[in-house]
């Protein structure tokens, strides 16, 4: 059950939305008629959306909002499922639900004059009770695979979108910039990791202005991503 | 454990529209993909075409190839 309540207020130039929603559950596994502990859940879940319109074509947006991921069956599921028997994998039914935490800032700037336009996002999010992997390896080289939950996942994301029409060339180019950066945790044989990716993205691409019989599109996009595991003792 | 991913790629799209009825697309991506950890770099492209026909009243009918 999802009940919500929301209130909005529009101004000349801005415009503001509050919610609050309830989510209310019961969590109940069975298998093979043994019920194991059933949990109830209560979430009180804030959203909140602001806009504001500085002038034509300049706009800010911010955004929160909360969320509940309820794990599915295959990951609550305990049996094993051996159909590659070097890595196994079954799931576990004590997970609890991830909770996250998303907010976003957006602003746009297009010039209806000379079709420029500059888009520019960062955004953030947090789990809590994050559900990853949980991985064992036994004397016998065979992997087993399951899920557990974790403290937390950071998520952190910003990105910059630029085109302008070359007249001159009668062409229209295309700029993205894009930074991301996430640390989170799992389990290698009963050791935490902590995992840390720095990501850079940039691409550049043209295209034909007029688009009446031929649209050709072509461009270039260079990705650079820095993984590194941290060993944590528990 | 570490690593560095770098990823490179080139794309090229060509669409062609003689007519209301015809629409002819081809595409194009060479990817190169590298990290620490390989020996040497990897390179794979993908080649595509499309071609789609329109037919009856406001384009409501479409075969795509």
């Amino acid at each position: 059950m999802k009940p919500k309540l929301g209130i909005k207020r529009t101004g000349e130039k801005s415009t503001l939305s509050l919610a609050m929603q309830m989510e209310i559950g019961e969590m109940d596994n069975t298998l093979n008629n043994a019920l194991s502990s059933p949990s109830n859940f209560l979430y009180w879940l804030p959203s909140l959306w602001y806009e504001y319109q500085f002038q034509t074509g300049r706009r800010l947006m911010l955004f929160y909002n909360t969320d509940v991921n309820v794990p599915g069956v295959t990951q609550l599921l305990p049996v094993v499922n051996n159909i590659n028997p070097l890595s196994v994998y079954h799931g576990n039914p004590d997970l609890k639900p991830e909770i996250s935490h998303q907010f976003n800032a957006h602003y746009i700037l297009f010039d209806q004059f000379s079709f420029t336009s500059l888009v520019a996002n960062v955004s953030g999010t947090y789990v809590k009770d994050k559900i990853n992997s949980v991985r064992t390896v036994d004397n016998n080289l065979i992997m087993i695979n399951t899920l557990d939950n974790f403290d937390k996942e950071v998520i952190v994301n910003g990105n910059i979108d630029f085109s302008t029409p070359l007249r001159r060339l009668d062409v229209k180019i295309h700029l993205n910039l894009d930074e991301s950066w996430n640390k989170g945790l799992n389990l290698i044989n009963r050791v935490e990791n902590e995992y840390t990716n720095l990501g850079h993205r940039f691409s550049f691409s043209i295209d034909n202005r007029k688009k009446e019989k031929w649209d050709v599109n072509t461009g270039v996009e260079v990705t650079l991503t820095n993984s590194r595991i941290r060993f944590r003792a528990i | 454990m570490n690593n560095d991913y770098f990823n490179a790629s080139w794309l090229g799209e060509l669409r062609f529209t003689p007519n209301d009825s015809w629409d002819f697309e081809v595409s194009s991506d060479l990817t190169n993909y590298s990290d620490k950890s390989f020996g040497e770099s990897l390179s794979i492209p993908l080649l595509g075409a499309q071609i789609n026909h329109y037919f009856l009243k406001n384009k409501r009918g479409t075969l795509t190839l």
